[in-house]
């Protein structure tokens, strides 16, 4: 396990206040979790904390020790706070509309990564969230939901259908729709909109409105992997293809630059070049 | 239009900030910022500037923005400057060029010791160079807040980006023009009067209540909402630089929240449809 080195620690009195200057979510915990925090510093693991903890408390030591430690453990790592932790993050960071409560830290907002919304988001864009019933979710909405086990890290993709076990997912660039079920235990949320970079919030289309513009972005795909079935055995063959000139490395991925202009972005799904032709003019070697 | 452009934010105590465009586009942009909030442009060097927007070439490059068509790359200098280079896709209406450099600007001052900064927050003006500025999460009503104080009677200038100072012993605000409207319902009419500044008799954190009234709010919450609305325009910024910058920005701002913690009472406006906003302030 490891702390996120960005975070802000400051004493406050007998706790402390945990600042994540990349999404300004401010947490205060109190003298315990100090105490677990200067262990993780240290490079401590769960189960010398836990041991550390009971020979502190000695006979006062509650019964359920470790289960609270990786409580909060998994409070840690679900704000972000703590990398690396196995089990289970809690407090997804997220925005709901109607809340009324005003817990600290849900003001965050979640992130769109990777590419399996290709041309409806762009990576980086933040979700706005809103809270939905089960019941009321319709083919063609934008679902955010966060199965058990992948940490705070959710999914966002387009229902397309309801069956008995769930909610039918896909995403519009994925091969395959989605062989989870959404059920309630994952929290469904319906995307509302997206905030851009530069702050413009933009609607996204749900419902009826959604499925078009899924069928839409379905055949734009067929058309983009039938040419590439065509393209990609020759471009070994394009001998003019060159190296650009700059790449600068943002958080995973890497992003390649010509004479200024952004060329192709390279991710943990892959390489895409911007815009899609670039990659007759430009190779990106591995 | 001149291809280089310097415009000059006067604040109180004798301190201002100057921006910076070199081309055509940037200065365009620029321009739009300083006929909206009618401040001057001035004839001064670009190097005197704390953000400067390029079209063209950047030297100490390191990082890139995430933006719509692009990325706009940004720079920092040894002395903390920021530059921006534009990505020459971009359309100039919808590119936010001037909120960037706004956030830069006053980033590259907070580097240098100025307690000047963002809050993402309406200000209700309540006369004689007073008001509150209210603050809160997307989404919980600060625009309809705005609009119930507005349809009142209140004078509000601004409900999206503040530029605040800290003098020391008052917080003066001055109102911003809205990013979003900007972008994408921008029209050579939009004004918003940047000065006078306005003095901040109480941060007011929005909820939602059964009825209108100023209540004391938990101390922590209010603090956890306060740093988040001043962190709110720097995020995509923070987001992008290397560690240990984030870390020493962030310290910042952390600094400027606890300042005006010590200096303000927590108080939480609970506003209420069914209420009329202007009891508050009669109370």
């Amino acid at each position: 396990m490891k702390l996120n080195e960005t975070i802000i620690f400051r004493r406050d009195g007998e706790g402390a206040l945990l600042y994540n200057p990349e999404d300004g979510t401010l947490t205060r915990v109190n003298a315990t979790g100090v105490f677990i925090w200067r262990c993780l510093g240290a490079g401590l693991g769960e189960d010398e904390i836990v041991s550390k903890f009971e020979s502190a408390l000695g006979d006062k030591a509650p019964a359920d020790l470790r289960g609270e430690v990786q409580k909060f453990l998994g409070m840690l790592a679900g704000k972000g706070f703590l990398f690396g932790f196995s089990g289970e993050s809690v407090e997804m960071p997220m925005v709901s509309l109607d809340a009324t409560s005003s817990s600290i830290g849900s003001a965050s907002r979640p992130l769109y990564e990777l590419r399996s919304f290709q041309r409806v988001f762009v990576p980086g864009d933040a979700l706005v969230l809103e809270e939905r019933a089960f019941e009321s979710f319709v083919p063609g909405d934008i679902v955010a939901f966060y199965p058990k086990g992948r940490g705070e890290a959710g999914i966002v993709h387009r229902m397309i259908g309801r069956d008995t076990n769930g909610l039918i997912t896909m995403g519009e660039n994925n091969d395959s729709q989605d062989s989870h079920r959404v059920t309630e235990d994952d929290e469904p949320h319906l995307v509302v909109a997206r905030i851009r970079p530069d702050g413009v919030r933009l609607d996204t289309r749900n419902g009826r409105s959604g499925m078009r513009q899924f069928r839409w972005n379905r055949f734009r795909r067929c058309v983009r992997c039938f040419g590439a079935r065509l393209v990609n055995p020759l471009l070994p063959l394009m001998f003019w293809r060159c190296v650009p000139e700059e790449s600068v490395a943002i958080g995973d991925g890497v992003q390649y630059y010509h004479n200024r202009k952004l060329i192709a972005v390279r991710s943990p799904a892959g390489v895409e070049f911007i815009p899609i032709w670039n990659k007759f003019r430009f190779r990106i070697d591995d | 239009m001149a291809r280089e452009l310097v415009i000059r934010l006067e604040l109180s105590g004798g301190e201002s900030l100057h921006l910076g465009a070199r081309g055509r586009r940037a200065c365009r942009s620029l321009h739009d910022l300083s006929v909206m909030i009618d401040s001057r442009c001035v004839s001064a060097p670009l190097d005197s500037c704390g953000s400067i927007l390029f079209d063209g070439e950047l030297r100490s490059e390191y990082t890139g923005l995430p933006r719509r068509g692009g990325v706009a790359r940004t720079g920092m200098s040894s002395d903390g400057r920021f530059a921006v280079l534009t990505n020459g896709s971009y359309l100039p209406y919808q590119s936010g060029e001037w909120p960037m450099m706004l956030r830069l600007v006053m980033l590259s001052g907070l580097s240098r010791g100025q307690s000047i900064f963002p809050v993402h927050g309406a200000l209700l003006e309540t006369g004689g160079g007073h008001g509150v500025l209210l603050f809160g999460r997307s989404g919980i009503g600060k625009t309809t807040t705005v609009s119930r104080y507005r349809a009142a009677g209140g004078v509000c200038r601004s409900d999206d980006f503040n530029l605040c100072q800290w003098d020391g012993r008052n917080l003066i605000v001055y109102p911003m023009p809205t990013c979003s409207y900007y972008c994408v319902n921008w029209t050579p009419q939009l004004r918003y009067s940047y000065s006078p500044g306005v003095v901040i008799d109480g941060l007011w954190w929005l909820q939602r209540g059964d009825r209108e009234s100023v209540v004391r709010a938990p101390e922590h919450e209010w603090l956890a909402a306060l740093a988040h609305a001043i962190s709110f325009h720097w995020i995509w910024v923070f987001r992008s630089l290397p560690a240990k910058p984030k870390r020493e920005f962030g310290e910042r701002v952390l600094d400027l929240a606890l300042t005006l913690k010590a200096a303000f009472a927590p108080e939480s406006l609970l506003a209420s449809l069914d209420g009329d906003i202007m009891d508050v302030f009669r109370r």
